[in-house]
């Protein structure tokens, strides 16, 4: 049974449900940076936090240690190889080596957003578009396998 | 206060939306656009089951302990008053119990439908059992979805490599099993869907678990009085087949000192119509009839 603990305000947030949005958050915060303007960077931290418990350092699939949520590394595989940003690699270990990285450079950007844009503009807007892809592709893995109940024969959806 | 909070959510929503202008990201644009569309599929439907919440038809006098054992069950050894967990009991025109599991805009509501129709049936109560479970399994961090998530996932592999050269086959695939443990293009592409299928029938197993642990024989009446004895056509994968949950329930009983009703096992049918077709593939069903998780 799971314990105690701060009730629901963890729980969604550290799940990979909500990832897209998370993912979306982070690209809107980073291209506000990208046209000058001041914002937080809340969203980025979070993604880089997420990515971080989601997509542990495996040694292959069977590794008892938890995905948490696999959508998760099922969408960022494919991030990975849409966004250009490695070579096309199936693995795990050049998967889980990519996402920190990443991850890595999500925590640069968030400690000091300034420096990072006067830094690489242009690495900026790479980032920008790994989350926007990643935030696309985790809401397309995040959809049941199949409806939770089967459709009322007689009705159809708009 | 479910509403407050839905409220709050859809406003920083739309300001987030304003916030935009001719020289925002387009691509970025687009797709808080495309979020905020599911938002309105997924939240809607939820003004209109609190509405419900409200209705004179909804037994209400089962609100309070529902409510205390929710408290107990996601908060145990906490002070009934200092407990966050909320409850919102309604109804729907629909045939069984149903949750809104941990909603990500509504932290801590447990959020019960219960059938109009049965309103005044005391048999609904015990099944109330396994929607709490629901709202628990994916609570907490290490949550139990996080818990289990390795050995359901070790428990596919081991069935995929039990049946190497049929799930080659099935896949058109020529990788060594070594190669098949470290390519993450596989599974995305190939044992994906079961892992997830496998996932979502370990979550209604332990719900099964949860309610009978609660109600103990209770259940097992309000689960055949609400479901025996099965449906005809072919069932939803993400639950186990129907036999199969009678058999787990059954072995389950013994555990928790419960004894079922004699011959209970013969008030569900023998065996379940098969998948339809799109998802046979996805079947990893063992030649053995107990969930081995």
């Amino acid at each position: 049974m799971p314990l105690n603990g701060d009730l629901g305000a963890i729980s969604s947030t550290r799940l990979g449900h909500d990832l897209p949005s998370v993912a979306c958050q982070a690209a809107m915060e980073l291209d506000n940076l990208i046209l000058g303007r001041n914002s937080s960077l809340r969203g980025v931290a979070e993604l880089s936090n997420r990515l971080t418990e989601e997509v542990p350092d495996v040694p292959d699939l069977n590794s008892p240690l938890s995905l948490v949520d696999p959508s998760t590394v099922v969408a960022l595989h494919g991030t990975l190889q849409e966004a250009c940003i490695t070579g096309p690699s199936d693995n795990i270990t050049d998967l889980t080596r990519r996402a920190g990285e990443i991850v890595q450079r999500l925590k640069t950007v968030s400690a000091d957003p300034q420096a990072a844009r006067s830094a690489d503009l242009e690495g900026l807007r790479k980032l920008k578009d790994f989350c926007l892809i990643l935030s696309r592709r985790a809401a397309a893995a995040s959809g049941d396998p199949e409806e939770a109940r089967p459709p009322h024969p007689y009705r159809r959806q708009g | 206060m479910a509403l407050d909070k839905l409220i709050q959510f859809f406003s920083a929503r739309l300001a987030t939306l304003n916030s935009f202008d001719a020289s925002s990201d387009q691509g970025v644009v687009r797709q808080t656009c495309a979020l905020d569309l599911k938002h309105q599929f997924t939240y809607l439907p939820l003004f209109g089951f609190i509405l419900r919440s409200t209705n004179v038809r909804n037994a209400f006098e089962v609100f309070r302990p529902l409510l205390r054992l929710a408290g107990d069950i996601r908060e145990p050894g906490v002070a009934k008053n200092a407990r966050k967990t909320e409850l919102v009991l309604s109804s729907e025109w629909d045939y069984s119990p149903f949750v809104y599991r941990e909603m990500p805009e509504l932290p801590g509501f447990v959020m019960i439908g219960i059938p109009s129709p049965e309103s005044a049936n005391p048999l609904l109560v015990p099944l109330a059992g396994h929607e709490l479970g629901h709202s628990i399994w994916r609570k907490d961090t290490p949550s139990l979805q996080a818990t289990w998530e390795p050995r359901i996932r070790m428990a596919v592999i081991a069935e995929i490599i039990a049946r190497w050269a049929a799930f080659q086959a099935a896949f058109n695939l020529t990788m060594t099993q070594a190669q098949f443990l470290t390519n993450v293009g596989t599974m995305r592409a190939t044992w994906f869907p079961s892992l997830s299928l496998a996932q979502r029938q370990v979550e209604e197993t332990f719900c099964d678990f949860l309610g009978l642990c609660i109600f103990g024989w209770s259940y097992l009446e309000a689960f055949s009085y609400l479901l025996s004895p099965g449906q005809p056509s072919a069932r939803p994968t993400t639950y186990p087949p129907m036999p199969d949950r009678i058999d787990n329930l059954i072995t389950a009983s013994g555990s928790y000192g419960v004894t079922p009703s004699p011959g209970y096992r013969d008030r569900f049918n023998p065996s379940a119509p098969s998948p339809c077709p799109r998802l046979r593939r996805c079947s990893l069903r063992s030649q053995t009839p107990h969930a081995s998780a």
